[in-house]
């Protein structure tokens, strides 16, 4: 066994011009699949509480007192809005927000903002300079969050009359998505 | 103020930035021309750099430190309750600071080459040195855009941050953890670096490998230890009572600690035999792209989907860069093939180098079959637009066999000699393992292990660690005959003068030590779960454990509930308390184990629900878990092993030839 077996050892050793196009080529591959991943909004996945129920909800409001529920706003469109203010985008997003409000406050839909992770104080401050008058509750320890399926703030949740969730945004939303939303339960029978 | 921490970091890295392009250039013209003031200029270049992303990282702790939240990542990880350590730690508590704590270590790195490097080699050290400027370079350049800058300003400046990641400020290993992760990550750049400048030069020795061996070896170390680390703080902080999920971002960090492990094998047969040259340029290269693909699968929201908001323009930046490292390397190895030819052949099948052979390509079928589980999911969705993860379950079936073959290679490999074996040499050296490898199965049946797995991870266990032994055994015999030592000088001597030896074999002790404790904790762990009213007892295994009291307490940062446990088994007794912990801004409390640990077991405990109200019950989930702790011993054992190795046997520091006379020998042979 002391002499060099060099028919065996040829078998182990990866030259020539096959393995050199195999090892690109898998490296090629490795590359494509990894692109092909930003295809993908990773914002997108989960969306399975779309078209399902909203999970019910009755917490207390940040400012006054009372609570507010989510089954006594049966009948109307809703928009539950989940923010924070250390949240970059919330602050980002307050704006459009506000002027939605303005636009609908006096017809049948409802704008609920919901303080997600977040103290009490903070949240107070946060609205009291940047306004807003819908009702704002506060998360009980994030149970509203978890059963919504919420990512991070600020997310946002349309809401038709029967209480199913129709659609969901991630991140910052502007006006015209607001009222592209509000505007498209409205209109759908109940 | 006017002048802000924002300010001073987004300044400083500015300007390392210039001075890493300039590093390029002094670096590329010290190569070029052999100009020792181009390479003053890179010295001083790497210096500068090195000390404005040191004042950077500063002043991102300073902003950290004082809660200023007008930095958009103070008010994101950071609160006003946070604890100064923790505070501190934040640094590395999320993207933006890893990338900056990332850059710090390659700074670091690039200086020491250098300033030391450039010593011996001036010419394959000073190219390398332009490829490691360059990488600097691209690391300053993600955390001066918007990609990835710490120092970007918060639109607005909140009350209160967001805090830090409740699970990063529950256990001090979280300080530990990352950095010797990113320390192992980074400095393997430069046997990388040193790989492309052999390969620019056209040298095909195995000088570049020679010259990183020592890079490479505490790479590899630091690694293993930021992944032991890594599993601690798991099984210390999350409470399932288990070490290691199979999760994308600790895949990401075994693969090139599989890589690495399998160079500073292979290293040896180069070195050896001059074989094997192409492979191993592949191993550096592959190890090094692997840091910056698990880096990539990690930060770019591609396979973790929970972190969303993770979702950066860094990704595509470290794909481009990734290919961009990838179109050089195998650019540069085709370019290069002809002189990368071995000179020879491997031997005999029953020789060490082959047994290195087989052993790295085990290893790097185990590298292949964790990047194939990481990237399955990714795979069947581009293919089939399906959404699926990959469980543990698959992982295991298929580590497991690779694993128990490389703990029997681990034995059979020292034992071999070069060349090939004669059958007396077989019988020789291989007759006391046998017979231990036979007591450890005995052992693991006679304390109720079953299965083939577990007993034969006990085997091969006693198998490795009798070779290790019998190795020592004979090395100081024959020191006491050659010199007359006493025994206890004789082991010194041998650790000390043949480190990189008896330091691998004190590796191998360890890996052995943790394949025990793997096998023992997976097979043999007994779990009871019962609710209890204060002074209410449970049985596990050998031990009694009652629950005391549930009580509350209000922190700064933090409200726990804890359970007051008293444990009484073999070994004593103890109390524990275990709890679940509420923040303010965490939508769910966290829970943190109790854990007495012991040679012979660990008794986990878990508050799995309480009563909130009256406070009147608790359910505690019991886990005891054999052997454990010598999973950290095993790593401890690893790390002493990897320092004996790379500690410098003591006669060749005398040796000092002016490191120009011997670059100008070396191109006259």
């Amino acid at each position: 066994m002391t002499t060099p077996n060099v028919a065996a050892s040829r078998r182990f050793t990866l030259t020539g011009r096959t393995a050199n196009l195999l090892v690109i080529a898998v490296l090629v591959g490795l590359i494509v699949v990894l692109a092909l991943g930003f295809r993908r909004d990773p914002r997108d996945i989960r969306t399975a509480v779309v078209g399902k129920e909203a999970p019910a909800f009755r917490l207390e409001r940040l400012e006054g007192t009372g609570t507010v529920a989510l089954e006594e706003l049966r009948g109307k469109v809703v928009v539950v809005n989940f923010f924070a203010s250390w949240c970059v985008p919330c602050r980002e997003e307050h704006p459009a927000l506000v002027r939605a409000w303005e636009r609908y406050r006096t017809s049948d839909v409802v704008l609920v903002g919901i303080l997600f992770q977040d103290s009490v104080e903070s949240g107070r401050d946060f609205v009291r300079r940047l306004g807003g008058t819908w009702p704002t509750v506060v998360d009980d320890r994030g149970r509203t969050a978890l059963g919504f399926g919420v990512f991070g703030p600020p997310e946002t949740f349309f809401i038709g009359r029967d209480g199913v969730i129709e659609g969901r945004h991630i991140g910052p939303i502007d006006e015209d998505t607001l009222v592209r939303g509000i505007e498209t339960l409205r209109r759908k029978p109940s | 103020m006017s002048i802000g921490w924002a300010d001073i970091g987004a300044g400083a890295l500015r300007a390392a930035l210039l001075f890493a392009l300039g590093g390029i250039v002094a670096a590329a013209f010290a190569a070029r021309y052999r100009d020792v003031r181009g390479l003053r200029s890179a010295r001083w270049c790497a210096l500068v750099a090195f000390a404005l992303v040191v004042l950077a990282d500063a002043a991102m702790i300073g902003a950290l430190v004082t809660h200023d939240f007008r930095l958009a990542y103070v008010a994101g990880n950071n609160a006003r309750e946070t604890p100064l350590f923790y505070s501190v730690i934040s640094l590395w508590a999320a993207l933006e600071g890893s990338i900056l704590l990332w850059t710090l270590v390659l700074a670091g790195a690039t200086t020491f080459v250098a300033w030391r490097g450039t010593r011996a080699l001036p010419r394959l050290a000073t190219t390398a040195l332009g490829i490691l400027f360059a990488m600097l370079a691209f690391f300053l350049l993600l955390v001066t855009t918007p990609a990835a800058d710490p120092f970007v300003a918060s639109p607005f400046v909140p009350e209160n941050g967001r805090g830090p990641n409740p699970l990063l400020q529950n256990n001090p290993l979280m300080a530990l953890h990352p950095p010797l992760l990113y320390l192992g990550y980074v400095l393997f750049s430069v046997p990388f670096a040193y790989a492309i400048a052999s390969l620019i030069l056209g040298e095909g020795g195995d000088r570049w490998l020679v010259a990183t061996r020592r890079y490479a070896l505490v790479s590899w170390a630091l690694l293993g230890s930021g992944i032991v680390a890594g599993a601690w703080w798991s099984y210390a902080v999350l409470g399932w009572g288990g070490y290691w999920a199979w999760d994308p971002v600790e895949n990401a960090a075994i693969m090139p600690w599989l890589t690495a492990t399998a160079y500073l094998h292979s290293v040896m047969v180069e070195e050896k035999r001059r074989l094997l040259r192409t492979w191993n340029l592949a191993l550096v290269i592959a190890t090094f792209a692997l840091t910056i693909l698990g880096t990539f699968l990690t930060r770019s929201g591609i396979v973790n989907s929970v972190h969303a908001f993770s979702l950066s323009a860094i990704g595509p930046l470290l794909l481009g860069y990734l290919v961009a490292i990838l179109v050089v390397s195998c650019g540069l190895m085709l370019w290069r093939s002809r002189e990368l030819a071995d000179g020879g052949s491997l031997g005999a099948p029953l020789s060490r180098e082959a047994i290195f052979l087989f052993q790295n390509v085990l290893f790097v079928a185990a590298t292949v079959t964790v990047l194939l589980g990481t990237l399955y999911p990714l795979i069947a969705e581009a293919l089939g637009g399906v959404q699926l993860s990959i469980g543990a379950p698959y992982f295991d079936r298929v580590q497991v066999p690779i694993g128990l073959a490389l703990l029997f290679l681990m034995g059979v490999g020292p034992q071999l000699p070069w060349h090939g074996a004669s059958r007396a040499t077989l019988e020789r050296q291989f007759a006391a393992p046998a017979l231990a490898a036979a007591a450890g199965a005995a052992l693991a049946l006679g304390s109720g292990m079953r299965g083939a797995a577990p007993v034969l991870t006990y085997a091969l266990a006693a198998f490795v660690a009798a070779t290790v032994v019998q190795e020592v055994v004979r090395g100081v015999r024959a020191r006491r005959v050659l010199h007359g030592e006493p025994a206890a000088h004789a082991l010194a001597a041998l650790f000390r003068r043949s480190g990189r030896r008896y330091g691998g074999y004190v590796v191998h002790l360890g890996i052995a030590l943790i394949a025990v404790a793997i096998a023992a904790s997976q097979a043999g762990a007994v779990e009871v779960e019962r609710t209890l009213s204060p002074g209410g007892a449970m049985q596990v295994g050998q031990h009694e454990i009652r629950l005391d009291a549930l009580s509350e307490v209000q922190e700064p940062q933090r409200r726990r509930v804890i359970a007051d446990l008293w444990v009484a088994g073999p070994g004593g007794e103890t109390r524990l308390s275990p709890s679940f912990a509420f923040y303010p801004n965490a939508t769910q409390p966290v829970g943190s184990p109790g854990i007495s640990a012991g040679p012979a077991d660990d008794v986990y405990a878990i508050l799995a629900a309480y009563d909130a109200r009256g406070k009147a019950w608790a359910t505690i989930r019991v886990r005891v878990i054999p052997l454990v702790s010598w999973l950290w011993v095993g790593g401890l054992v690893i790390g002493v092993g990897a320092v004996i190795a790379a500690l410098p046997p003591p006669r060749r520091r005398e040796v000092h030839l002016p490191a120009i006379a011997a670059e100008a020998a070396a191109g006259a042979e």
